[in-house]
């Protein structure tokens, strides 16, 4: 049963990771980040 | 800055937030909501195993149970951080004069959602009776879930508004 829990719980875990990875690289997080108050990218990304 | 987020910024941003906080929080929300929404997926499925509905040989309804209590005691604070976000974040008039249905639907269902929750934690923390309703208000969860989801993520993740 212990590893049963363990292994439904490892499962949640990659499941949230992927759905944390396939996200933020469609939104380019990292460029979202990176924005200052006027709303420009400091660096990369698709910005105008 | 990403154009689906960019879209969205100078409408809130002249609200009295900086683009750059609105973006974040913006991103931020997108996240959690995905998260939210696979998570509860998973909690979905997991119930179908505790309940007996579904038999994997690799999965026990006990061990089934366990991992959606744990998993729903760890979805409840995330949801409760995405609403105070939602709330601190944006300013609910004007985003629903702005943007009509859409916002108003996502509204209306988180709000919807939150009321599901509480009632769901006090059906565990009874007890009794009150365990009966926990399917449909489980199920109930889901679909607002899905819907607060679906009147927000796929609008920023698809490039429209």
């Amino acid at each position: 049963m212990r590893y049963q829990l363990i292994g439904s719980l490892l499962v949640a875990v990659m499941l949230v990771l992927g759905t944390v990875g396939v996200v933020s690289a469609t939104l380019n997080l990292s460029a979202v980040c990176a924005v200052d108050d006027e709303g420009h990218s400091s660096g990369g990304g698709d910005d105008d | 800055m990403d154009q689906r987020v960019a879209r969205y910024v100078p409408r809130v941003a002249q609200h009295g937030r900086g683009a750059a906080d609105i973006a974040v929080i913006t991103a931020i929300k997108l996240v959690l909501t995905s998260v939210l929404l696979v998570s509860e997926t998973y909690q979905v499925a997991l119930m179908l195993v505790g309940y007996g509905k579904v038999r994997p040989p690799l999965l026990g309804a006990e061990a089934a149970s366990r991992a959606h209590r744990a998993i729903g005691d760890t979805a409840v604070p995330i949801t409760v951080v995405v609403a105070v976000l939602c709330l601190s974040g944006y300013e609910i008039g004007d985003a629903i004069e702005h943007a009509g249905t859409r916002v108003a639907v996502h509204v209306v269902a988180a709000s919807l959602l939150l009321v599901a929750l509480v009632l769901k934690i006090i059906a565990v923390r009874v007890g009794g009776r009150t365990s009966r309703l926990l399917p449909v208000l489980g199920s109930t969860l889901f679909v607002l879930f899905a819907l607060t989801f679906a009147s927000t993520v796929p609008f920023f993740l698809g490039g429209n508004q």
